[in-house]
């Protein structure tokens, strides 16, 4: 099966990376090529500026659309599009770079994506998008930990990797491997109905009520009676202290942002057993924990899970590095097939055309 | 930016008002910034925008559709001013700034139709004829809420995409690569081209708007009069309303049965009522008297915060209200300790009569004063009530001071109790729950207030009120002692 065919029924799709320079870009291409449907539509979380074009060596990697496609972008990015272009929406969603605008391209040509950087604003875009009546979006993401905001509007999701992480094979596989392993953490099941408005209040600032506090207590200790015992600051090394008071009953712990590598190191230090703990965070990109770490926390018996999985589709290889260097690209998607429970795709084989 | 200019509400129940107002387009929004009471030489105008209030409240009353089918149209609007001023200055206008003011000149055209087609007639809201400006930015046939520079603008700019495209066609089907980045080449070159005649295209639609930049100016300023005298209008719908009536300086603030919409929210939000405040308000000195937490205050509140929205082109919460149009409404109340100048509430109160005195000769005011010196000694404090009365006397502004002191002797002031406490040995509560304390003491308690023929008096229910309060039972064996 070919990648395009993959993700043919797909209403919107997430291309995430690794590391930056993990061929995003690339593969987007690839898609746009291969099935030139016109119900089409792309946007970006953010605008990752320090992405190089693996093929023109410019500064940002450009996209090729063809007509008929939408494309929602930052109203100063307008004039570096090249396509004949109407504009269908302004979107009242604002950037660095502008008011996110929806285009749709008359004509094929060359675009420069800058789209929301937050869930909030990403999920409102994306019903804009559909009613401007896009059969298909296409978010160009960034790095896994920085793609919260793609993984969580999008129903299907492609993990971008390569030998821009490390020349040496085994650690690029390693380093996937993980990656996928907290996007694909199961779902956890039966989440109080306070905890779920949390969340959602975490994702929607504006629904949130402003002022000290509000925003500190994003870590939740839920007993096995489904009540909040104490509410804690996941920045704050005493989270950790908290956590580790209560492992001794059966314990979940919700995370409304991130499970950070510093809070697990200092949990990991203060207990032994975890086999009564769960940790659950939003979506797989919150657990921004090592593989070694992951490691140990499950030797421990602590289970992992999120609110919303992420359904990854596919990992994708680049084998050619911005440091002028290319690896065995079979070799590496051998090895990652081992690892790995999804299908495995050489953009660079696999190819059309580069454009 | 603050704007210098930009009215402060003096009672917060003012405040509310305005900042509940249902106002979405950034036009309604600017004229709320914008928005300055009336003074007494404006009455005439204010009469004028009082009647097209009632004339739309009356249609909005027969036809509630109407409201929600205009603010469906006032969400959409976004601010154009920026694309007009970048126009009166000469700029070529980029696509975003064109594709904002066909949208607004729809929008527009919207509007007027709605009103047009609605009956409703008003004096001051007259919607400039957008239709040839829409076909200006949208020469098809059918109206489209989106934006091109459409290749009708420019035979050229035509040839160039016609072009364009047909290379796009040729690269899509070329296999081989250097045919293909020869392509690529030429089509760079045709992009460079078409820009060029977008841009002539641009500033030629730019040359085209400047006569209806007056228009659009124009329309900005009218829609959002329009939205605010619509959210005028469902403030008037959504509480019990009436239209004030304007008299002459010299004659009584009257309000029957007036309420205040912040006040009478919250206590909904309890499923308590709010009781309904009548009052005649005379030049000089009026003064209420009674129990502590009879709802003094909350009166005091709703005569002020009526008298300030009317002011500001309001109906007036009440079944019936008439007042003279005052340059001022003032508020003293000395809960507004101030501590960052050093100020204790007795001081800051002090303060406030000052300002306050300096405003007396320059025009016709009402000053409500709440607790006037409560903080001080009742031997110097009852001192201080007596010569504030005798002071609103001479300075012939309408006040109300409510006051705890007794002894207040004030030939010509009209008098108000509040009649306080139903039964004057109520039992305790069982519960010690504060809630239920409160609903408790609420329900031995009468708001209204009672005209006084006579001199003013201070009714003694603090310890009454204690009692029901549930205060500590060893304290009040003590008090009890002392009141027998």
């Amino acid at each position: 099966m070919r990648l395009s065919e993959l993700v043919a029924d797909c209403k919107c799709l997430a291309i995430i990376g690794t590391e930056k320079n993990a061929g995003k870009t690339t593969v987007l291409n690839h898609l746009l090529a291969a099935d030139r449907r016109p119900d089409q539509a792309i946007t970006s979380i953010g605008y990752d500026g320090e992405d190089v074009d693996q093929v023109t060596g410019t500064d940002k990697p450009v996209i090729y659309v063809g007509r008929g496609t939408l494309v929602a972008t930052a109203s100063d990015l307008i004039g570096q599009c090249d396509f004949t272009r109407e504009l269908v929406r302004l979107t009242g969603l604002y950037t660095p770079l502008g008011e996110v605008v929806i285009l749709r391209a008359l004509s094929d040509g060359y675009a420069q994506i800058a789209g929301p950087s937050t869930t909030g604003q990403m999920s409102r875009l994306t019903r804009m998008l559909q009613q401007a009546n896009a059969g298909r979006i296409i978010i160009d993401g960034a790095a896994a930990r920085k793609s919260t905001a793609a993984v969580s509007t999008a129903d299907a999701c492609l993990l971008a990797t390569g030998a821009s992480y490390s020349p040496d094979p085994e650690k690029i596989v390693e380093h996937t491997r993980h990656i996928a392993a907290m996007l694909t953490l199961p779902p956890a099941t039966d989440v109080p109905e306070t905890i779920k408005q949390a969340y959602f209040k975490a994702e929607n600032p504006s629904c949130s009520t402003i002022g000290a506090g509000s925003q500190d207590a994003d870590c939740l200790l839920v007993d096995h009676t489904a009540q909040v015992i104490v509410s804690a600051s996941s920045l704050e090394d005493s989270a950790a202290e908290v956590i580790a008071t209560h492992v001794e009953q059966p314990l979940r712990v919700y995370f409304t942002g991130a499970v950070t590598a510093r809070l697990v190191q200092k949990l990991l230090e203060r207990t032994r057993s975890l086999k009564n703990l769960a940790l659950i965070g939003a979506d797989g990109t919150r657990f921004l924990l090592n593989s070694a770490q992951y490691g140990e926390l499950k030797r421990r018996g602590a289970s992992l899970h999120v609110i919303k999985p992420v359904n990854l589709l596919a990992v994708t290889v680049n084998p050619w590095s911005p440091e002028g260097f290319s690896l065995n690209s079979k070799d590496l998607c051998q090895s990652l097939k081992s690892v790995l429970s999804v299908e495995v795709f050489d953009i660079i084989a696999d190819k059309a055309e580069v454009i | 930016m603050n704007n210098p200019k930009a009215y402060q509400p003096a009672t917060t129940g003012t405040a509310w008002v305005l900042a509940n107002l249902s106002l979405s387009s950034p036009y309604g929004r600017k004229v709320l910034k914008e928005l300055q009471p009336a003074l007494s030489q404006d009455r005439e105008q204010l009469e004028m925008s009082l009647q097209e209030l009632a004339n739309l409240i009356d249609f909005c009353r027969q036809h509630p559709e109407f409201i929600q089918h205009t603010q469906a149209i006032f969400r959409k609007l976004r601010n154009i001013a920026g694309s007009v001023l970048n126009l009166h200055e000469e700029q070529v206008p980029d696509e975003i700034e064109l594709f904002e003011i066909k949208l607004f000149a729809i929008h527009s055209c919207d509007m007027a139709a709605l009103v047009a087609q609605s009956g409703l007639r008003l004096a001051d809201i007259t919607f400039d004829d957008f239709r040839p400006l829409v076909k200006l930015l949208n020469p098809d046939e059918m109206t489209i809420s989106s934006f091109h520079l459409h290749d009708s603008y420019s035979a050229e700019l035509k040839s160039i995409r016609h072009e364009k495209r047909q290379l796009e066609n040729q690269i899509l089907g070329s296999t081989e690569r250097s045919a293909a980045e020869h392509l690529r080449q030429q089509r760079s070159e045709l992009v460079r081209r078409e820009k060029e005649q977008e841009y002539q295209v641009r500033s030629s639609l730019g040359q085209q708007l400047k006569p209806w930049l007056p228009a659009l100016t124009r329309s900005m300023a009218t829609i959002g009069h329009f939205e605010m005298l619509l959210a005028r209008a469902v403030t008037a719908l959504t509480w019990p309303s009436c239209r004030p009536e304007l008299l002459g300086q010299n004659e009584p603030l009257r309000a029957v049965e007036a309420i205040n919409p912040q006040m009478y929210e919250i206590l909904k939000g309890q499923s308590k009522e709010f009781t309904p405040v009548t009052i005649e308000v005379i030049k000089g000195t009026t003064l209420i008297t009674g129990a502590n937490m009879g709802g003094k205050s909350v009166a005091l509140m709703t005569v002020a915060t009526n008298a300030e929205l009317v002011r500001l082109g309001f109906f007036a919460f009440a079944v019936e209200f008439s007042m003279p149009l005052f340059d001022y409404v003032s508020l003293v109340a000395g809960d507004g300790q101030d501590q960052a100048s050093g100020l204790s509430s007795f001081g800051a109160e002090v303060m406030q009569l000052k300002e306050l005195a300096a405003i007396t000769s320059q025009g016709c005011g009402f000053a409500v004063f709440d607790e006037f010196a409560r903080s001080t000694n009742p031997y110097e404090g009852r001192r201080f009530v007596q010569a504030l009365g005798e002071f609103l006397q001479q300075t012939g502004w309408h006040g109300i001071i409510a006051t705890h002191y007794d002894g207040i002797n004030l030939p010509g002031a009209s008098c108000y109790q509040v009649i306080g406490l139903k039964n004057k040995h109520p039992a305790a509560p069982d519960s010690s729950n504060l809630r239920a304390l409160i609903d408790n003491l609420c329900a031995n308690m009468d708001y209204r207030l009672r005209k006084l023929d006579g001199h003013s008096e201070v009714p003694h229910d603090a310890l009454h009120i204690a009692t029901l309060l549930n205060a500590d039972s060893r304290f009040l064996s003590l008090l009890k002692k002392l009141y027998d």
